[in-house]
This record gives C-alpha cells, sequence and structure tokens, in this order.
C-alpha cells in the first residue's frame, strides 16, 4: 500500500515525559469529592447544617422564647402560631428546641473535641513508644473501659456536677469517652510507625515530635476524623439520657433530653411534648451517622481512583 | 569472627567500616527472657567500602542484607559489634553526634509507593532534610529545592503536588532528591529499584550512576538482583542467612564464584539469551533457607550444599584471602 | 492439528466511571499442545486481563469482552455460561498465580484444598483422592508429602507454596497451564526450582504452558514463542530466537536494552525507554508507543500500525516496516 511519503519524517513527540495532566487535589479535596457523590452522606450534611441553623439562628425569627411562660395557653396542640406546640408552663416547644438544639449541640461538638484531644495524645504516645509503655497504657484504657461509661457519668455528675452546668457536663462527656479514640489513635500509629516514609524522616534525624505532628497523626486522620464523627451523636444521646433521669441540663434552660424528660409525663393527653425533642435527637442521630459513613468511604483508600 | 586485614584497601580511603555487627530480634512471648526465641537477622558481618566505590549486597529474602543496612544506619541498635564512619566509632553516637552522622550517611528506600508522606508536598518532602538541619530557610529554601527537583529531571512547578500524583519511578527520585538535600557523603541504597517496571529501573541506575561521578558519592547498593547489582557495583558481598559467605570484585564474583552458595545464585540467574540459556549447566540446589531462629550449627549453607563435609557441621567457616582481595568463607577453599 | 487454544482480536474492556479502559485491544495468538510461550510486558501492558479473560475470570461488571473469539479445544470459550466454564477451569486449564501467599484458603489444609479439586473434577473418593494429592505433592518436589498434607498453608514457605499451587493447577492434567508472574515474588534460587519443575513438566506430561512475566530471562530459559505486548496490543510476536537475535519493534529494542545481563564481559550502558506507558482510558491515536519511541514518524502518530510478516511465525506491528520507511537497525545491546 502507497502512502504519501511525508508521513515517513520523523516527528518530535509532543508529549513531555514529565508532565502531569490532571490539576492537583490533596487527599483531603479527593475525600471531599466522593464524599459528595455518596447521597445519604450528603443528605446527612445537609440536615446537619439546616438544624445547626435552626437550632442557633432560629430565635432570632420567631417572637417567642424559650423561658417566657403563658399559662393561659398550656399544652396547645400544633398551630400556625405554636409550630410545635407549647408545653406545660406555656412556653413555646419550638423555641425550646432551637435553644435545646443549642445545648445539645454544642455539648456533642465540645465533649468530642476534649475526648478528641486527650484520646489522641494518649493514643499517639501509646502507639509511637510501644512495647512496654504501650503494655501498660493500654492496659490502664482496658481496666477503664470496662467500667460501663455510664456508670462513670453518672458518678462523676454526682460528685462534681452539683447543678449540672454546661461546661461541666461537656467535661464529664470528654472525660469518660476518650478511651475509644485512644485505642483506635494507637492502632493507627502503630502501623504507621514502620511505613517507610515514617523510617525515611527518622533517617533524616527528624525529632519525635516532627515525626508526630507532621507524618503520624495526619496520615492517621482518617480513622480520627471518622470516630469523632461517630462520637457526637454518641455524646448527644448520652447528654439526653443524664437530662432524661434528671442530672444533667436543668429547667429553665433545656436540651433535646430534658426537653423529652418534660414530656414523658403526658404522653397519651399530649404526646407531642415528647414527640418533637425526641425527632429532634433522632435526626441529628442519623444524620451525623450517614456523614460518619460517608466519611469513612471518602477516606478508604481502595477507593482511589 | 576474625578477619583478614584487606591489603587492597588503603586506611585513608576507607569510608564506612563494619566490624562484626550482629543484629538479632527478641521474639515476643513471656514478661522475663529466659528461653525467649531470637531471630539471627545479622549474625557478624565484616567489610569495609572505600570512598567513591559502590558496594553491592546481595542475597535472598531472609538473608539480613536489609536488615545490615538499616542497622548500619541506626534505624536499629546493633546488638553488638563496631561501625566506623571515616574513621571514627558511630556505634553508639546519640544527640548531636548522631544528627550530625545522619547528614553525612543516608539511605533511599524500596517502596516508591511507601516511602513518601501521602499528606505532604512533593517540595516538603524533599526540603524536610534542610528544615531538619536548618540548612536553608526562605527563598535559599526555596530555591535549593528547585535545584534538587531539576537534578532528579523534574520542574519546579512539581514542588506544589502530592505524591500519587506521580509514577513509581518519579517517586523514587524524588526519594533520591530527599536525601540529597542533606549532601551526604554515603548513600545506602535498600532494594531501590525492585519494585519498579524494568525499563525504569535502568532510569535509575543511570542517574545513581551520574550523580556517584558528579558528586563523588559512595553507594551500598544492597538488593537481590545480581545482574543489576553486578551492573552498578565494583565489588559485590553476598550473604547468606545473615553472614557475608563471599567478597570480590563484580567481574572477577562472576568468572570465579568460590563459594557453592554463590555458585548456585549465579547459576539459578536466568540470562535474556536463549542459546546461553540452553547451554547452561545448571545448579540447581535444593530445599530451602534454615529458619533464622534455630540457624545449623558451623557452616549456614551446609543444609542445602552439595559437598558439605563433616566439618562443614562442626566449625564455622571464617573469611579466607584468596588475592587480590577476593574473600569466601568455605571449608573446601 | 487442531490447536490448543486460538485466540482471535480479543477485546476486553473495563467500563469505569471514568469511561472505558481499553485494557486488551486486539489481541491475537494460539498455543499449540505441548509448547511453552511467554507474554511479556510491563505493568498495564494488558497481560494479565489477556489470559484472565481467556480463563474468564474477568469479573463482569466493570469488565467485559467486548469482541473476537476465544477457541479452546475446538469450543468457544467465550459464550459458555458461569457453570461450563467450571468445568473447564481446574480441570482442562490450570492458573497459577503471582502471589502464593494469598492464593491459598489459609483456614484450610493443604489436604483438603488439594483434593477439593480432586473430588469435584475427578470424582475420586476420599482415600483415592488423598494419594493422588500426596503423589502431586511429590511430583512438585515436596518431601514428606504425606506429613505435609496435614498442614497449612502458613507452615510452608513462599517457594514451597508456589508449589503447592502448581501441584493444584496440575491435579486435573489440565492441557494447558496459565502462570500469571508464577517466580516474581520468589528467590532466585527457588525460581530456579519452579522453572526446573515446569520444564519437567512439559516434556513429561506434554502440558502447554503460558508463562506472563517481565522477566526476559525466564522466557529465554523456559518458553519457545514470545509475544511482546504494549498498551493492550501485541506489539511484536515470534520463536525465541526471532525475538533475542532478531527482534523488529523500537519497544523490544529498548526492552533489550534496559536490562543488564549477568554476563557481560564489561561494563556497558543501560537504555531505559523514556516516559511512561499510556493511559488506557485516553490512548493516544495512532501507535500506543509513539509517544516514547525515538524512530516515530509522522505516520505513527496517525494511524495504526499493521501487521508485517518477517517469516513465519514472527510477525511485528510497527511502520518501520513499511516499504517506503527509513532503515533503522538494531544497534544491540548497549
Amino acid at each position: 500500500m502507497k502512502l504519501a511519503q511525508d508521513l515517513f519524517e520523523p516527528a518530535i513527540s509532543q508529549i513531555s515525559a514529565e508532565h502531569i495532566n490532571r490539576p492537583s487535589t490533596t487527599m483531603l479535596q479527593d475525600a471531599w469529592r466522593r464524599f459528595k457523590l455518596n447521597k445519604l452522606a450528603m443528605t446527612g450534611l445537609i440536615t446537619l447544617v439546616a438544624l445547626i441553623i435552626f437550632a442557633f439562628a432560629g430565635p432570632a425569627f420567631i417572637d417567642y422564647n424559650f423561658k417566657t411562660n403563658d399559662l393561659m395557653n398550656t399544652y396547645l396542640t400544633p398551630s400556625w402560631i405554636h409550630p410545635f406546640g407549647t408545653d406545660a408552663l406555656g412556653r413555646d416547644t419550638m423555641a425550646r428546641i432551637m435553644y435545646g438544639g443549642r445545648v445539645s449541640l454544642a455539648i456533642g461538638f465540645v465533649s468530642v473535641l476534649i475526648n478528641l484531644s486527650i484520646g489522641v495524645f494518649y493514643g499517639g504516645i501509646s502507639g509511637y513508644f510501644g512495647g512496654r509503655v504501650d503494655n501498660i497504657m493500654m492496659r490502664i484504657v482496658d481496666i477503664i473501659y470496662s467500667v460501663p461509661d455510664l456508670l462513670y457519668v453518672i458518678l462523676l455528675m454526682v460528685v462534681i456536677g452539683g447543678k449540672g452546668g454546661l461546661l461541666i457536663i461537656m467535661i464529664v462527656l470528654g472525660i469518660v469517652n476518650w478511651m475509644g479514640m485512644a485505642r483506635i489513635v494507637r492502632g493507627q500509629i502503630l502501623a504507621l510507625r514502620e511505613q517507610e516514609y515514617v523510617l525515611a524522616a527518622r533517617t533524616l534525624g527528624a525529632s519525635t515530635a516532627r515525626l508526630m505532628l507532621k507524618h503520624l497523626i495526619p496520615n492517621a486522620l482518617g480513622p480520627i476524623i471518622i470516630t469523632a464523627a461517630l462520637a457526637i451523636p454518641m455524646a448527644i444521646f448520652m447528654e439526653a439520657f443524664l437530662s432524661f433521669i434528671g442530672i444533667g441540663i436543668q429547667p429553665p434552660f433545656a436540651s433535646w433530653g430534658s426537653l423529652a424528660a418534660e414530656g414523658r409525663l403526658n404522653i397519651p393527653s399530649y404526646p407531642y411534648a415528647l414527640f418533637f425533642p425526641a425527632a429532634a435527637i433522632a435526626i441529628t442521630m442519623l444524620a451525623f451517622n450517614f456523614v460518619a459513613d460517608g466519611l469513612r468511604d471518602a477516606f478508604d483508600p481502595k477507593m482511589r481512583k | 569472627m576474625a578477619v583478614k586485614e584487606d591489603i587492597t584497601l588503603n586506611k585513608e580511603e576507607v569510608i564506612l567500616e563494619v566490624k562484626d555487627l550482629v543484629k538479632h530480634f527478641p521474639m515476643g512471648g513471656g514478661f522475663f527472657g529466659q528461653g525467649k526465641k531470637v531471630v539471627h537477622a545479622v549474625n557478624g558481618i565484616n567489610f569495609k567500602i572505600k570512598k567513591g566505590e559502590t558496594l553491592g549486597l546481595v542475597g535472598e529474602s531472609g538473608c539480613g542484607k536489609s536488615t545490615a543496612g538499616r542497622t548500619i544506619i541506626r534505624l536499629y541498635e546493633p546488638t553488638s559489634g563496631q561501625i566506623f564512619f571515616e574513621g571514627q566509632e558511630v556505634t553508639n553516637s546519640s544527640g548531636d553526634d548522631l544528627l550530625n552522622l545522619r547528614r553525612k550517611m543516608q539511605m533511599i528506600f524500596q517502596d516508591p509507593y511507601a516511602s513518601l508522606n501521602p499528606r505532604m508536598t512533593v517540595g516538603d518532602i524533599v526540603g524536610e532534610g534542610l528544615d531538619i538541619h536548618n540548612l536553608a530557610s526562605g527563598q535559599a529554601r526555596t530555591d535549593r529545592i528547585c535545584e534538587l527537583l531539576d537534578v532528579i529531571g523534574l520542574n519546579p512547578e512539581h514542588a506544589n503536588r502530592f505524591p500519587h500524583e506521580f509514577s513509581g519511578g518519579q517517586r523514587q527520585r524524588i526519594g533520591i532528591a530527599r536525601v540529597l538535600s542533606v549532601n551526604p557523603r554515603l548513600i545506602i541504597c535498600d532494594e531501590p529499584i525492585s519494585a519498579l517496571d524494568v525499563s525504569i529501573q535502568a532510569q535509575i541506575v543511570n542517574m545513581l550512576e551520574e550523580l556517584q561521578e558528579k558528586m563523588g558519592l559512595t553507594y551500598l547498593f544492597i538488593a537481590h538482583d545480581l545482574s543489576m547489582v553486578k551492573h552498578i557495583s565494583h565489588r559485590i558481598a553476598v550473604m547468606y542467612l545473615g553472614r557475608i559467605v563471599e567478597l570480590a570484585e563484580s567481574f572477577e564474583l562472576y568468572k570465579n564464584p568460590k563459594h557453592p552458595y554463590t555458585q548456585a545464585l549465579l547459576s539459578a540467574i536466568p540470562i535474556p539469551d536463549p542459546r546461553v540459556e540452553a547451554s547452561k549447566t545448571r545448579i540447581v540446589v535444593q530445599g530451602t533457607v534454615p529458619s533464622p531462629i534455630d540457624p545449623p550449627s558451623g557452616c549456614y549453607f551446609r543444609t542445602r550444599c552439595p559437598h558439605a563435609k563433616a566439618v562443614c557441621a562442626e566449625q564455622v567457616p571464617e573469611l579466607k584471602e584468596l588475592g587480590s582481595g577476593h574473600v569466601a568463607a568455605c571449608h573446601l577453599l | 492439528m487442531e490447536r490448543l487454544l486460538e485466540v482471535k482480536d480479543l477485546q476486553t474492556s473495563f467500563f469505569t466511571y471514568a469511561g472505558e479502559v481499553k485494557a486488551v485491544d486486539g489481541v491475537s495468538f494460539h498455543v499449540d499442545q505441548g509448547e511453552a510461550i511467554g507474554i511479556v510486558g510491563e505493568s498495564g501492558c494488558g497481560k494479565s486481563v489477556t489470559v484472565q479473560t481467556v480463563m474468564r475470570l474477568i469479573p463482569t461488571p466493570p469488565g467485559k469482552i467486548v469482541g473476537g473469539s476465544i477457541t479452546f479445544l475446538g469450543k468457544d470459550i467465550v459464550n459458555l455460561s458461569e457453570k461450563e466454564m467450571q468445568a473447564i477451569r481446574g480441570k482442562e486449564m490450570g492458573m497459577i498465580f503471582q502471589d502464593p501467599m494469598t492464593s491459598l484458603n489459609p483456614v484450610l489444609t493443604i489436604g483438603l484444598q488439594l483434593t477439593e479439586v480432586l473430588k469435584r473434577h475427578e470424582g475420586l473418593s476420599g482415600q483415592a483422592a488423598n494419594k493422588r494429592a500426596v503423589d502431586l505433592l511429590e511430583l512438585v518436589g515436596i518431601s514428606n508429602p504425606e506429613s505435609r498434607l496435614k498442614q497449612y498453608p502458613h507452615q510452608f514457605s513462599g517457594g514451597m507454596r508456589q508449589r503447592v499451587m502448581v501441584a493444584m493447577a496440575l491435579t486435573c492434567s489440565p492441557k494447558l497451564l496459565i502462570a500469571d508472574e508464577p517466580t516474581t515474588a520468589l528467590d532466585v534460587t527457588i525460581q530456579a526450582q519452579i522453572l526446573e519443575l515446569m520444564r519437567d513438566l512439559k516434556n513429561k506430561i506434554n502440558t502447554s504452558i503460558i508463562l506472563i512475566t517481565h522477566d526476559l530471562g525466564i522466557v529465554a530459559d523456559l518458553c519457545s514463542r514470545v509475544l511482546v505486548m504494549y498498551g493492550g496490543k501485541i506489539i511484536e510476536k515470534g520463536s525465541v530466537d526471532d525475538i533475542y537475535y532478531n527482534p523488529q519493534h523500537p519497544y523490544t529494542w529498548g526492552l533489550l536494552k534496559s536490562i543488564p545481563r549477568l554476563d557481560a564481559s564489561e561494563k556497558g550502558k543501560l537504555v531505559p525507554i523514556p516516559g511512561t506507558p499510556p493511559d488506557l482510558l485516553n490512548p493516544p491515536k495512532g501507535c500506543r508507543f509513539a509517544p516514547r519511541c525515538e524512530h516515530c514518524m509522522k505516520l505513527c502518530t496517525e494511524q495504526m500500525p499493521e501487521y508485517t510478516a518477517i517469516n513465519d511465525g514472527h510477525h511485528v506491528a510497527c511502520w518501520l516496516q513499511h516499504p517506503q520507511a527509513p532503515k533503522v537497525a538494531f544497534e544491540g545491546r548497549g
């Protein structure tokens, strides 16, 4: 088959051998991209954002606040004026749910922050040093773990809690729940410690602090974030439980748990008082769980590319 | 294990000397030390490396070559023995001395997919040595990073990218740049090409050779691919179960292997030439390497050696000098 | 004589979220009874996918055979049902994978794993199956086979495990043994043992072997014919003599020039192939190797080269073979 002769001229390759075609993405951007594709996770995230706006910005848009009594209008069924009804003292339930939401969500986030700090520090040290140090530290965790956490919480609340202020609850919940995080972090660090990039950093002369802060913990972030995401609804639930049994948030302040406790008294005749706070707790926990699942999938290295 | 003085190596030129280096790993089990099992990874090795040369360290899996490299660079603490760098004993260096040593002696790792921190940019990875040793900051640091990237054939823009965007060969080159940042004199290459495609291996090996010429580097090249080791090394040491069984110049080792293990090893390597393969006399050694937890008495290779005699089980053979630096540890010689 | 295996214009693609990855794009070759052929190429060239397609082991989403035919012992393999394939796999076709650590079930004894195949395909009873298993372990050179049968995979070394894999692949005396990088994870002395074993088997029981590897040395040792693959296509095929002593494709030249030879009497120069393998999601128009080829012509970037027959059995897909192309010779190893 005869072809045009100029086709046999040498061609200079256009492709630069070292060119990288795709735009740069960090691990986090990549994970976010994958997260966005997960419909359930995005639903959860949007729900959470909506709830946060509802709880923190909501009160600015309604006329009622959570304290004002109106004894003429107790136990109203939900209507346009009081979308969630009113409670035993005539207070607007929706306002109380909003304020209660602030408390519950704040407790959730802050206690997990405390939980995270203690857990990452403890687990990091245990995992990094390994051997005997790790052994002793983990046995301590085992011992603490074997006692039911509710027992701790109740004990601590009774001993330290006193009037059950917001900060005390946050601290107690943080202290009680760090063990799970410590275990996860320790497991991660133990595995990562033997990775070649850590060895390379050690060979370069990196200090322990540098290894932890630049190499080990940043690479353990995936499981840390996921564990934290799951710990938040657990903290919210635990707070709800505490308030439910009366040693958490005290009236006139509200949290979803305490609102549920108040609503428990009149279920047959006025179910709305229990329904709305319980629904709020349930939706929040479900949303967090979807988000945590989505995060787990997004961070899973096997799903890359 | 005593070793004869190697007359071909002038004392001033020796950059690294290893004497009777031993590394044993205790195996778990029980709080009390008695009767605990031990993995005898490295069992007394001796060698010297001259400035500017490449010493190849070969052996199959479990022979302890990687462990030896990591012990020399102090990622593991030696169980016993001595390490001398540029004449100074560094076996137990710590603190600032160790930090200084780290600037002069560095290591390139095997797995390009695991040896770079996935959360750091390439620029930060390459610049880490500069940061740790305070060698440069600000603009000087950026310039030096670009310089290093250029040496390994990447562009300055690549400094802001992450390791997962690069191929295996490129990642390995980044690992080389990282090591060069501290201007080392000796680089231990721990299986630097085993995880790469065949045509990329040549790229890396050529780069290492160029750098050696330009910068006067010394290499301890640890690998299991004897063909590649012979290509890049001036001298080769063959390890078996934690001991050096033979050490000679590369071409000499291939032409005149003296130790039965070396002979079997060389025979086992297939040559990409059908006629040569068809006419090769094969020495197929049977069995497998004994466990390093419970090595045989005397010569470790005797369980698989076709020429084993009674003395092989009784005495550990010493490295005998066979002329012009060629040594081998075998009772038959 | 009927060919044992005939593959014609096989095309296998993977349909991913990013698009269609043409892993195997028009591959044709055959295997006769009793011969060993080697498929060489670097990672991503499609060699594993090709043989996995022949064994119908490609997961069918996202993979799919989009074209071509596979004829094994006269039967069309492409359209067989999974049940019919199961009757062939293990019985007529055996496969050895690369990683002996993960190919064996860690919770079953070796004996159970071997006899399972025997009971299934040959219908042997317990005792007869055990005896066969012992014979097989002896065949592959495992000492004390009776006691070894009762052991678990973790009690075997890497080389031993690979021998067990070979034994498992051979249980029903298959006509075709496919070995996908069987020795890459093994030490070189163990590799020699396994290759010796495969050579013996080929001679003794006339098994055909397809050996996939990136190591040109073991191909020279064991095989009589070679297929060189790149970017999902066979770019050169021929006898070992053709490929090693008269290679025609620049990629084959590149491969031969970039590997060191143990028996080189002086220090030569390794010449690496510049660049990286093509992205099979968006393969370049024209010859897949063109971006990395130092003899690339304008024609190469526009049209896929056709196969030229150098002699009976030696085919190469390269525009340098066209009568109008400039003459380029292989300078030989560096």
